[in-house]
């Protein structure tokens, strides 16, 4: 194993071409990834025609150099301007963006990025030396266990543990309402959908997104007093974090990196539920989980290794098996597909010198991703703060475009505009923003998945208790469901 | 105050929701989980809990003046910013509006002159930018917006008239 991955380094760096494309494909992803409403899924589409003409290698790692870079630049925008790139870049705007408010852009930029190399190179080793493990253990994973574990992942984020659940259960039930509206994927009937035709679908992740948190976001800023942030000097030093502050998040990394890892193993899940589940994770950890959302390093620190770690996790399955982590690996799957490369058991035997070759691509690109991450964070906090006073129009137009270019409706952003006024309103009354989302992303797969679980046990509800990996996340959240009650039992006494 | 009339509109969406979630099947034939299962549990779990929180709100802002506290402090200490100044709403609301006539006019003149036009309103009426650094930023915006998504990225964005 190591010897191959020895053998891969030799190629690549022994390849000018591959060399190229790998830094042209971290300059793009980056740049791609820090536009909102663009992720990883249209940057790996929109640059897939670059690849027609390439040789297998170059094609496999401008692919993957893309992916990996998409997801460093979807925490620029979260950070700077409270506008997530893609899914996995929502939690970053959690505690990112409230350090950018307090001057610490430059702080918050380099912190995220030392996150996503350590969450990335975790990836990567697990990428190298767990893969069949972990790819079977992701094919025991069916409705019966997804559905234990999103509804797991739903009431740990939902704040239950906190001393006034009643708002985020609240924005949970919300989310989860309006994931219903779409026709009904096992009967097809229409849900909630009052007859219009674009909803029959249901509403994009993205649309929602952008509308909650970019558009909700000019209209806070709206209010605030421009000429307060002018004038603010930064220094060198206040852009770096120190090392001592990146050792006290060390922590949080791992954990950020193990969770990712293993959730982006597991077919469809990707880098959203991986950032949500550490974030849930670093709160519950915390000796002040209410500080959390105000800019809390570890809230930054844990969910943007998760990030980048579910990358090199989403990827196996998409390798061994034929089978996407993610929606982002199902189009790189088409594009390996397209240069002429078989995912699957059969790939290690028909071209292993091209995957590990390209394994070892992925660890060069993390590394080049780190240096531009960090080399660049004076220009990114210096940007941020002379565009300052204009961002109001600018969020409000890479809103407009990027949700545009989701589907290519302007339907599409009337609804963003929808989910901007009332994430403001959410936001004045203190309704959470974040268990609103996570529910609306999660609702429809919790549905679907039990759904699935009953039809294959043909109704029989005990099936959620008689499979071990079920019983498990079962036991885990009625044990959260349990602890507000068991706290209240405590206080009387 | 806000947050009574935010928690009002949610009891009226719940509600409504609920009511049309009575119009879609519970189960299907073969006795399995249907359409309208999820949405009228969900939809009844919120309505329940939003009640239960309208009623604790009222409560609380009637203890409140029972005990003497200012109705405008009452009002602050129910929740949320309640400051509401009438050029910070005209804004908010012009922001909006822009955004709507946006997308009714992105198919008459293009997309990308109508997000000029819409920056720099923006610049020029809502955050009182001098009208020459106005312009100037919205053409240097305009002309970075096409250069990454029409000549980079090759993406087609309606052109209106000018096509």
């Amino acid at each position: 194993m190591l010897s191959e991955l020895l053998d891969g380094f030799m190629t690549v760096m022994s390849s000018p071409n591959a060399m190229i494309w790998c830094v042209a494909g971290v300059t793009m992803g980056t740049l791609i990834g820090a536009l909102p409403g663009l992720g990883p899924i249209t940057g790996i589409a929109l640059l897939l025609p670059l690849t027609f003409q390439m040789d297998q290698l170059s094609a496999l790692i401008l692919l993957m150099s893309i992916y990996l870079g998409t997801m460093y630049g979807g925490r620029i925008s979260s950070i700077l301007i409270n506008v997530p790139g893609d899914g996995g870049a929502i939690v970053t705007t959690f505690d990112g963006h409230p350090l950018a408010r307090k001057g610490k852009a430059g702080y918050a930029l380099t912190l995220s990025a030392i996150s996503s190399f350590i969450g990335g190179l975790v990836g990567f080793l697990g990428m190298v030396f767990l893969t069949s493990i972990l790819a079977e253990l992701a094919l025991i994973f069916g409705p019966t266990e997804y559905f234990s574990l999103i509804l797991f992942t739903l009431i740990a984020a939902c704040g239950l543990t906190q001393k006034r659940p009643l708002k985020p259960i609240i924005a949970t039930l919300l989310g989860l309402l309006i994931s219903a509206i779409a026709t009904d994927p096992i009967t097809g009937t229409q849900r909630l959908t009052f007859g219009i035709v674009e909803l029959w679908d249901g509403i994009n992740i993205a649309v929602v997104g952008i509308g909650l948190f970019g558009i909700s976001e000019t209209l806070i800023r709206l209010e605030e007093k421009i000429s307060n942030k002018k004038g603010e000097k930064l220094t060198f030093s206040s852009l770096f974090p120190k090392v001592s502050e990146v050792l006290s998040n060390f922590g949080a990394m791992i954990r950020g990196s193990i969770i990712g890892f293993v959730i982006g193993v597991l077919p469809g899940t990707g880098a959203l539920l991986a950032t949500f589940m550490s974030y849930s994770t670093e709160k519950k950890l915390s000796k002040t989980p209410e500080k959390f959302g105000t800019g809390v390093p570890q809230g930054l620190s844990g969910p943007e290794a998760a990030n980048n770690a579910s990358v090199g996790g989403a990827l196996i399955p998409t390798f061994a098996l034929g089978i996407p982590g993610s929606a982002a690996t199902a189009v790189l799957l088409g594009g390996l597909m397209m240069v002429g490369l078989q995912p699957g058991p059969l790939l290690f035997e028909n071209s292993s010198d091209v995957v590990w070759a390209s394994f070892a691509g992925f660890f060069i690109a993390n590394i080049l991703l780190l240096i531009l991450n960090t080399a660049f964070v004076p220009a990114f906090a210096i940007l941020i703060q002379k565009a300052e006073p204009f961002l109001v129009p600018i969020i409000a137009a890479f809103c407009f475009i990027g949700v545009y270019m989701i589907n290519h409706r302007l339907f599409d952003i009337g609804i963003m505009i929808v989910f901007g006024i009332l994430g403001y309103f959410m936001r004045k009354a203190n309704f959470p923003l974040a268990p609103f989302f996570f529910a609306f992303i999660l609702g429809s797969m919790l549905e679907q998945n039990l759904r699935e679980a009953l039809l294959t046990s043909t109704g029989d509800l005990s099936v959620f208790f008689t499979r071990p990996i079920s019983l498990f996340f079962i036991i885990i959240s009625i044990m959260i469901l349990l602890m507000p009650i068991l706290r209240k039992l405590k206080l009387k006494r | 105050m806000l947050e009574r009339y935010f928690v009002s509109f949610l009891l009226l969406v719940s509600g409504f929701l609920l009511f049309i979630s009575f119009k879609l099947p519970l189960y299907t034939t073969s006795g399995l989980i249907g359409a309208g299962f999820f949405p009228r549990i969900i939809s009844a779990i919120l309505l329940i809990l939003v009640c239960y929180y309208f009623i604790a709100l009222i409560r609380k802002k009637s203890e409140k003046q029972e005990e003497g506290v200012p109705k405008s402090i009452v009002n602050q200490m129910s929740g949320g910013q309640e400051v509401f100044r009438k050029d910070i709403v005209i804004k908010q609301c012009i922001l909006i509006i822009s955004l709507i006539a946006c997308i009714a006019l992105t198919d008459v003149i293009g997309m990308l002159p109508i997000i000029g036009v819409f920056m720099f309103v923006m610049l020029t009426v809502v955050q009182r930018f001098p009208w020459v650094k106005s312009l100037i930023f919205t053409v240097t915006i305009l002309f970075i917006m096409y250069a990454i998504f029409e000549l980079w990225l090759g993406l087609i964005l309606p052109k209106g008239m000018f096509e």
